[in-house]
């Protein structure tokens, strides 16, 4: 698989900064970057990696750091909202911000693992037979991390499980396969044997953010991410409960007015529970504001959560389904950085990146400017 | 497949020995009941699971446990719903219909989360403990049986645990819970507020208030017993208040009690001037008497009437032949006499 490559106009476009200080930087961070063959003006073409590097060199010259570490779930109960779409490309642009991103995919559907490239179904001998890169396999997934997993077969260290698409620097991954969906089961056994199930993601985390087992660091990350199942089960109610954020995508085409009400009854039940709970955003999502009935949505949804509604909203574009075909393992907004839908997934990210707080207030400047 | 996964089989039979492993190894842990508040962090959720069960429980810790040979609370089972009854002891009088309903549909649309809690009768019926409403709505929408927790409860620990597992449902009236309150009372299971208050879990000014209603004079209770949602603590309030200033119009106040049925949203003050009616004076009529002008035909005022309590002045102006209109105005009075009747004193 042979990825786009990116001129520095497009770069620009993806870090939201001027040409030249594309051209600059990147000669001061020393990043090797490929030039344009044949005859002509010999042009830098980046990979991926470099825009990466390059968006981590910038984070450290301007000092930008996260002023707190954040968790956040995308979920939805409700099916073909976007969830996975809008994993995909919020971990993509915060990562452009210049934090430190690690992704989970937590359905065994495993979209968001194949919207960075991977192929979850492809064996190790099939993708030495057609030419693949071993990589693009998946060989575990978050359950092989959780001490769950043990009686299943062994449990991994992150090292193992966890995919780097785009680099170091790129948003991290922890993959999905088919067989994830056995935890379910396993957290299920926990719920009989009175373990609360529930726990586990968070204990998992802490454990993880304190950076004490080696096998299990997540004290690098600024953003852990999960795209979560639309279902209500032990895993989506544990991301939920060890998250700070929850972005409920609603696509208005439907009215999803009783999905996020049912969500908000979930986290109601958790505040009552345990006096924890993630702080809901609303986004709207394939919106389409010249509807009327659109309109009619967006004030019932802003009236009964005015606090939840997110300003921004990404609209609905026929460049969304264009991506799928490209099939080059690029979410949106990298492949097409000029596109409408790319601008508003990156105002709607900064929106996200201020209500949750990441950058401080003192940051916030900093963050536009990186972004 | 080469990825070194075991087979779906072979997963699923290691499901089964965990289940057994399950009924027969480690003491069950009950959910621990936790204050509402802002959220905590995510060590901070930690840090308090990992501190063992806070005294938020206090429901379960004092019913001192039967050690029975075959403990089967830890394990959730099917059990058909015609086999389940009511629990004498529950405190719930009304079920509201819709609510049931809606209950009914999410059981409908994501299943059933929590087991309902019951235990086994000799009759080999099950009563419950916790569910009742589960229960209905799992009737309603067709469902045969229900995931159901046994319990081995004597009917002392039944009792309690059934008069408890409710206190932390909102939808529990004042009045369902002030019954209660009072049966526990009456029962033994504490013999003070405060232990009431530690029993249930709740703070002790919630018991007064709420044993306060059972205060209120028959007719009150009566209507209380029917209406048990009848009374919110603000209204009973006002009630009281009425109660202290007429404590003869016991009825009088019930009856103006009633209207809440159909208004149960009505604020306290529009409560307290209903209530207030019947009890004030009538009014001594404090207006200037009305003054009404009567014109002739061609529009000018010939007569200015004066009406007081018991008098009717009428002036004429000049010009005016008074011998006619006071002839007049006595046979039009003659004729309004004949048609009515005053009481004799």
């Amino acid at each position: 698989m042979k990825r786009k490559t990116f001129k520095v106009q497009a770069v620009a476009k993806l870090l939201g900064i001027s040409v030249d200080s594309v051209r600059r930087d990147s000669d001061e961070a020393g990043l090797e970057i490929e030039r344009q063959g044949g005859v002509g003006p010999k042009t830098r073409l980046f990979t991926i990696e470099n825009v990466y590097d390059l968006a981590a060199y910038r984070a450290k010259k301007y000092g930008l750091t996260a002023k707190i570490k954040r968790i956040l779930s995308i979920y939805a109960p409700k099916g073909g909202v976007g969830k996975t779409t809008l994993s995909s490309n919020i971990a993509c642009i915060l990562a452009l911000m210049g934090l430190r991103v690690l992704a989970i995919d937590l359905d065994f559907q495993a979209n968001l693992t194949i919207s960075f490239g991977y192929d979850p179904e492809l064996t190790q001998e099939e993708a030495i037979a057609s030419g693949l890169p071993v990589d693009t396999c998946v060989n575990y997934h978050f359950g092989h991390l959780l001490p769950q997993w043990q009686q299943n077969g062994q449990t991994q260290p992150l090292s193992a499980v966890i995919k780097k698409p785009f680099g170091e620097n790129g948003p991290h991954l922890i993959p999905s396969e088919v067989t994830l969906d056995r935890m379910e089961a396993l957290f299920t056994v926990d719920a009989i044997m009175g373990k609360k199930p529930e726990l586990a993601i968070a204990r998992w985390l802490a454990e993880g953010r304190s950076g004490k087992n080696k096998d299990l660091d997540l004290s690098q990350y600024d953003v852990i991410l999960f795209d979560a199942p639309p279902a209500k089960n032990q895993t989506t109610r544990g991301a939920l409960l060890a998250s700070d954020f929850v972005v409920a995508p609603v696509s208005m085409e439907k009215y999803s007015t009783k999905s996020v009400s049912y969500l908000a009854g979930v986290l109601g039940e958790m505040q009552e529970e345990y006096g924890k709970y993630p702080q809901l955003a609303i986004l709207g999502n394939f919106f389409d504001d010249s509807r009327v009935r659109v309109a009619a949505q967006v004030i019932a949804l802003t009236s009964k959560y005015p606090d939840a509604w997110m300003n921004k909203t990404v609209r609905t574009s026929e460049e969304f389904k264009k991506v799928l075909d490209d099939d080059d393992g690029l979410p949106l907004a990298l492949s097409r950085p000029s596109s409408t839908p790319a601008d508003e997934l990156r105002a709607t990210t900064r929106e996200l990146v201020e209500k949750m707080g990441v950058l401080g207030a003192g940051g916030k400047t900093d963050a536009l400017r990186a972004a | 497949m080469s990825k070194g996964h075991p087979s779906e089989a072979a997963f699923n039979a290691t499901l089964k020995d965990r289940l057994q492993a399950a009924t027969t190894g480690a003491p069950a842990m009950h959910m621990t009941a936790s204050p509402t508040g802002a959220s905590k962090s995510l060590e901070e959720l930690l840090n308090d699971e990992n501190a063992g069960t806070p005294p938020a429980a206090p429901a379960l810790a004092v019913i001192p446990s039967a050690p029975s040979a075959l403990d089967e609370s830890k394990l959730v089972r099917k059990i058909a719903l015609q086999d389940i009854v009511d629990s004498p002891y529950q405190p719930r009088k009304r079920y509201d219909e819709t609510r049931i309903q809606l209950l009914g549909e999410a059981l409908k649309a994501r299943g059933q989360d929590d087991p309902i809690v019951v235990r086994r009768l000799a009759s080999g019926k099950y009563e419950l403990i916790a569910g009742h409403r589960r229960t209905r709505a799992a009737r309603l929408i067709g469902w045969s049986e229900i995931d159901a927790r046994v319990r081995a409860l004597s009917d002392r620990e039944a009792e309690l645990a059934t008069l408890t597992s409710n206190e932390s449902n909102e939808e529990l009236s004042t009045y369902e819970r002030a019954k209660a309150y009072q049966e526990a009372l009456d029962r033994g299971f504490a013999t003070d507020q405060k232990g009431i208050a530690s029993l249930f879990g709740c703070s002790q000014g919630r018991v007064s208030q709420c044993l306060s209603l059972l205060q209120f004079p028959g007719p009150i209770l009566d209507l209380l017993e029917k209406y048990p949602g009848l009374l919110k603590t603000r209204h009973a309030r006002v009630v009281k208040e009425m109660l202290a200033k007429h404590p003869q119009a016991v009825d009088t106040i019930a009856a103006g009690v009633e209207v809440l049925i159909d208004k149960p949203e009505m604020d306290v003050d529009e409560l307290r001037i209903l209530l207030g009616k019947p009890f004030e004076k009538k009014r001594v009529r404090s207006k200037p008497p009305v003054s009404r002008m009567i014109a002739d035909k061609n529009g000018v005022s010939i007569f200015k009437v004066q009406v007081t309590e018991r008098e009717i002045v009428i002036k004429a102006e000049e010009g005016v032949d008074i011998d006619l209109a006071s002839r007049r105005a006595m046979a039009a009075l003659r004729e309004l006499a004949e048609s009515i009747e005053v009481p004799k004193k």
